[in-house]
């Protein structure tokens, strides 16, 4: 086994060049998501046809508020809105005057099509218009209440929608408190998703590419060679196995410790039961490559039925997207019998949630589970042959 | 050594290897002759424990492989038909692999693959990938991997096949040199010439049945001895082929049918068989084209047992 | 020449049809997976109506004011001044609560009794956060709740069966009439207990919660600034409307930039599983010349006389006829079973034969590449790392517009990307001059991987062929 481990990761080095082209891809997917870590916030045009202070006060309302990226406009681009951003509320004219009589003023949301991203800008617009409408109504009153009162009141309406925009965005007396789960915001927890899902996939890429390089050997007749050399025919299929093991255990420390600490990604404090996990599941994607290769008759039939399954794997185990979206339950059904999504949901809660690796006992059973059925399938069928 | 009894295996509905006996003993160098699908290296393969026989046994110093395959291991020298070497790797460091996997390491490892080299010819080219090797020199360390933790038994399966005179020259004066030195050789090939000048004791396979076996001597005295008459006649008749059948010494007489005009005739005794043909021939007016004299060979008993050539 | 490359076509359409795994990996597996991801994932994308199809959100609301009986002074069911801490709060509870502080005194003092009293009868926090805010039309389909005691949400969040527990604190009802009804302030801390097994869904209750929570700070924030404003510049507060006003009445226009047609999940997951297989039939290639040069056939082609580059043309042709029989394929697949309108058939055909042109390309760069350096595993590594990286990016697995900035910048970069552009854009409705440029960055990929393929495979295949014709040479001699 030893020997096998030797040659295939010393003396070939094309092993060692992808491993680390797989690596660099891995690393390059990481670090594109680690952008997902900074909040996201979909971009509004605001074009104020209007041009009064009263409706350059209610954009400026729009920029102050969390959850979008606001630039103001003389006019509409509607390129911009194909292109650059999620949408374009236009204030049309007569904005200032509707409110002056009391009427609602004519809003127009521009967008180029209609998605989830449009709908948290429809209720931000909605939320923000109303928060301005309180304000200026609350100023008046109190304007009104100094007249009436033969108060001088210098710049009351001012004083009074200034006020109220400080107090509101400093202060909070109703407070939603988290407790469970983690203090990540949405946008970062589809992030974490993402990375670790890419992390899982792309790992297993790399391992099951190197656990089947018993099908070249064969090809090459080099595997027969090495069945009648004096070693013991487990040993043979543990060097590659051990081979793919090792292989996808570099990718997955280099791309997690990178991650931590040069991408600033957070993969939580217990470092040691993600590896661990990790561990397992690459055993079990290099039991996958050793079962997948029993079947294969070819290097070229390998290629193609690797690459389709892992992918199908990757989209079913929950690396793509998170299961809890997917509607189906034929698909979250499917999803039972991939090692991408015991092991995405045992790293998941290790890292991102910080449970200890003993709660996630039943995921790494599954994961045992699978990697003793293929191993055997896989040994079982070699030695048939 | 070794002992196959009635040795046999199928594929499908293709009776690879039928009920095949063969003998092996030690310091002995024998070949394993036969045309291309006679089920020699299915024979091979069952005695390397590649694949297991649907019946029979191996016996290899009186272990049964079938129960026992490790038994052979340590002691065989495999070089299969095929080119089994990494393409990518130099020929030194395939010596390594293949030298690691027998046991070898350290001082003994680097000794045995210089020595190997020596025996092979190739250590000037030991730095080199394999994949930049000629055919032949491929070949040559196709050997070397299967020499270097000296086996006592080497199974050698057609080595020479698509490579230069000089390497064939090589390899022969190589398997010749080893079995001086005390190893003993199974060597296959549908090369008659080789297993000829290579090997004391003969065994003949045609479609997955063992026909003949003996030394070369013996074979060909079964044959009958005397010589063997190749004429190309311009054309043929019954008569001239019941005539040639009743000269005086004929033992066989074979007519290929891909062309039925050249006849070979096989002759026991000594020779001056030549004259009779000629005479035969012009007397019922059948001219010769042409016409050869050999001394009979493996071929020539191949021939008489099967009706085909070896190369058929 | 003409009949000699229809032959190498022919021979080359033949064998790999011949491959049963190869037809089922290329034109089986796309429809399989893009039916699956279409009916999957319906619920990230918007509807003509903008209703959202996710599943609505199920949780726990646990009201920790009732049975709480604790008051501060200790006694059961009553706290401080007598007041009883739990649903039944009292007017009175509240006016003495009210007048235990100055400027709740003042309040008191100038509103009246009456006026405090009429304030506290039409006001009730259980109708505002259950009725008002769970119980609105447009929460409803997205959030539903049971009322339950804390043991019982528990095992429910344990057991997966809710996206997470809304506890209402002990002081909510208290806490939520001090704060509407007076210029004092009482911090009420609602606590979440997140389903960590559903981190996104967890997250989308809260974020509804607190939009909820900071809709009534600010209700809140907005009274005691009037209020303090009113009494600095001594202005009286009786008559003073210090509720939340009501709602503007504003409904927000909509309209598209221009009339698009909307595309559905199966519209979008037909296309980018048909750019991401595209990849596949790319990759194919580089398996293609390796193995004939593994067969030797490539070399007994030369021999007959064959010029590499129709060789190698004849490969090109296999790729481009296998991307084309892909694309017709999911073509009519959709449009048959999941009624997707492709668009123009104009500038359908035109995207289709550049993406067929540029596919081609990529495939004879991967086809050189591989052959020239002999090595099958460098056609395993596009396959499976380069090819899944263009797929990410280009948009296969997940829509664009959810990718990281970085992503969407470089996102039309990967000629996968591009095509399924060009593609959704006519599904939408652009016209064919406003899709030119996909189709022309299509058409420069194709021009750039094919220059790039022939340079390689002249430079690396001359260089090996000299270097062999030499070493053959070397051999000779040393036979001599």
């Amino acid at each position: 086994m030893l020997t096998i481990l030797y040659r295939r990761l010393w003396m070939q080095s094309q092993s060692y060049k992808i491993m680390l082209a797989m690596t660099l891809i891995a690393l390059v997917i990481n670090f594109a998501f680690a952008g997902m870590n900074q909040n996201y916030e979909p971009a509004l045009d605001v074009v104020d046809l209007d041009g009064t202070v009263m409706s350059a006060a209610f954009a400026a309302r729009l920029s102050e508020i969390d959850g979008q990226r606001v630039t103001v406009m003389d006019a509409l681009d509607e390129k911009r809105v194909q292109m650059k951003v999620a949408g374009a509320l236009v204030i049309h004219e007569g904005f200032s005057a509707a409110l002056v009589e009391g009427k609602v003023p004519r809003l127009e949301l521009v967008t180029l099509k209609q998605d989830a991203e449009v709908m948290t800008l429809e209720y931000n617009i909605e939320r923000a218009f109303d928060q301005f409408m309180a304000y200026r109504s609350l100023a008046l009153d109190f304007e009104a209440a100094a007249a009436e009162a033969g108060v001088e009141a210098e710049d009351a309406y001012e004083r009074t929608y200034s006020r109220l925009v400080e107090v509101n965005d400093a202060r909070e007396t109703l407070k939603v408190v988290t407790e469970g789960g983690s203090q990540r915001d949405l946008n970062a927890e589809i992030g974490m998703y993402r990375i670790l899902g890419f992390l899982i996939m792309f790992t297993a890429f790399t391992t099951v590419i190197a656990a089947a390089e018993i099908v070249e050997e064969k090809h090459n007749y080099t595997w027969q060679r090495t069945l009648v050399a004096p070693v013991r025919r487990l040993g043979i299929i543990a060097g590659h196995v051990a081979v793919a093991f090792v292989v996808g255990m570099i990718q997955l420390v280099v791309t997690l410790m990178a991650g931590q600490y040069l991408f600033g990604l957070e993969f939580g404090a217990n470092m040691g039961g993600l590896l661990a996990v990790g561990a397992l599941y690459i055993l079990t994607m290099g039991a996958f490559g050793l079962f997948v290769t029993s079947f294969a008759k070819s290097p070229n039939a390998l290629g193609g039925i690797v690459s389709i399954l892992l992918t199908s794997m990757a989209m079913l185990g929950g690396c793509m997207w998170p299961l809890e979206m997917v509607s189906s339950k034929i698909l979250i059904a499917l999803s039972w019998i991939t090692p991408h999504r015991w092991a995405f949901d045992a790293m998941r809660a290790i890292g991102a949630d910080g449970v200890t690796l003993a709660s996630q006992s039943f995921e790494l059973m599954m994961l045992a589970a699978m990697t003793v059925l293929m191993m055997g399938v896989g040994v079982l069928r070699l030695r048939a042959e | 050594m070794l002992q196959t009894i009635d040795l046999t295996k199928r594929f499908g509905a293709t009776l690879a290897v039928d009920a095949l006996s063969i003998e092996v003993t030690k310091g002995d160098l024998v070949g394993l002759l036969g045309p291309n699908g006679a089920g020699k290296s299915t024979t091979i393969s069952m005695i390397a424990t590649l694949i297991e026989p649907d019946s029979g046994k191996i016996l290899y110093n009186g272990q049964d492989l079938m129960a026992h395959p490790e038994a052979i291991r340590k002691g065989l020298g495999f070089v299969p038909q095929n080119i089994a070497l990494y393409q990518d790797l130099s020929g030194r460091d395939n010596l390594k692999f293949w030298g690691r996997l027998y046991g070898l390491k350290g001082d003994l490892l680097k000794r045995r693959i210089d020595e190997v080299s020596e025996i092979i010819g190739i250590s000037d080219r030991l730095k080199d990938k394999v994949k930049a090797y000629s055919g032949g020199m491929k070949r040559r360390l196709n050997i070397g991997a299967a020499l270097l933790h000296q086996p006592d038994f080497l199974i050698m399966d057609e080595p020479t096949v698509g490579i230069d005179p000089q390497s064939r020259n090589h390899i022969l004066d190589a398997v010749k040199t080893l079995n001086r030195e005390g190893m003993t050789i199974l060597y296959t090939s549908h090369y008659m010439e080789e297993v000829e000048e290579l090997c004391r004791t003969i065994y003949i396979m045609d479609l997955g049945k063992l026909i003949a076996s003996g030394t070369k001597e013996a074979l060909l005295a079964a044959a009958g001895g005397g010589e063997e008459v190749t004429a190309k006649f311009e054309t043929v008749s019954d008569a001239l082929i019941s005539g040639l059948k009743n000269l005086n010494g004929l033992i066989a007489l074979a007519q290929m049918p891909e062309a039925p005009q050249t006849v070979t005739l096989s002759f026991g005794g000594d020779g001056g068989h030549l004259k009779p043909v000629i005479e035969l021939a012009t007397e019922l007016g059948h001219p010769l084209l042409s016409v050869d004299v050999s001394k009979p060979n493996l071929e020539s008993v191949f021939l008489k047992l099967t009706g085909k050539a070896l190369r058929d | 020449m003409g009949s000699m490359m229809w032959s190498l076509w022919k021979k080359d359409f033949k064998t790999y049809m011949a491959d049963r795994q190869a037809l089922f990996t290329i034109f089986l597996m796309p429809v399989v997976i893009s039916t699956i991801l279409g009916f999957s994932l319906q619920s990230m994308f918007g509807t003509a109506g903008g209703v959202s199809q996710i599943e609505p959100l199920e949780l726990a609301v646990v009201k920790g004011y009732e049975g709480a009986g604790q008051g501060e002074s200790g006694k059961t069911g009553e706290g401080a001044g007598g007041v009883t801490i739990g649903k039944s709060y009292s007017f009175e509870a509240f006016m003495e609560d009210l007048s235990a502080n100055p400027v709740g005194a003042r309040v008191v003092a100038e509103m009246g009794e009456d006026q405090m009293r009429g304030y506290f009868e039409d006001v009730d926090p259980e109708t505002i956060f259950f009725e008002d805010f769970l119980g609105s039309p447009e929460l409803g389909e997205t959030l539903r709740y049971t009322v339950t005691d804390l043991a019982t949400a528990e095992q429910r969040l344990a057991a997966d069966e809710i996206a997470g527990i809304v506890v209402l604190p002990e002081n909510f009802i208290r806490g939520m009439y001090v704060n509407l009804l007076t210029p004092l302030r009482s911090e009420v801390e609602i606590a979440f207990v997140e389903n960590s097994a559903r981190g996104v869904s967890s997250k989308l209750a809260k974020m509804m919660l607190e939009g909820f929570a900071g809709y009534l700070d600010s209700v809140i924030d907005n009274k005691n600034v009037l209020i303090e404003q009113q009494i600095a510049a001594g202005i009286a507060l009786e008559g003073t409307d210090w509720g939340a006003r009501p709602d503007s009445g504003l409904t927000l226009e909509q309209r598209g930039v221009r009339a698009l047609e909307p595309v559905d999940s199966k519209g979008y997951y037909t296309v980018a599983m048909m750019s991401m297989f595209l990849l596949f039939t790319a990759a194919l290639g580089g398996y293609l010349l390796l193995e004939e040069k593994r067969q030797l056939t490539y070399d007994r082609q030369r021999a007959a006389g064959l010029s590499r580059w129709s060789i190698l043309l004849g490969k090109l042709a296999l790729i481009d006829a296998v991307a084309l029989i892909q694309i017709v394929l999911m073509m009519v697949w959709s449009t048959l079973i999941f009624r997707v309108s492709w668009g123009s058939p104009v500038a359908l055909m035109v995207i289709t034969l550049a993406t067929v042109f540029g596919i081609g390309g990529l495939g004879l760069l991967f086809m050189t590449v591989a052959a020239a350096f002999d090595n099958i595993m460098i056609s395993r590594v596009f396959e499976n790392g380069l090819n899944q990286v263009l797929a990410l990016v280009g948009g296969a697995y997940i829509p664009i517009e959810t990718m990281p900035a970085l992503i969407q910048k470089i996102a039309l970069l990967p000629i996968n990307g591009v095509v399924l552009k060009a593609y959704l854009y006519n599904m939408m409705g652009y016209s064919l001059p406003e899709l030119m440029p996909y189709v022309g960055l299509i058409l420069l990929n194709g021009v750039v991987f094919s220059v790039a393929g022939i340079l390689v495979f002249r430079f690396k295949e001359v260089k090996a062929h000299v270097d062999h014709t030499v070493q053959t040479a070397v051999d000779a001699e040393s036979v001599l």
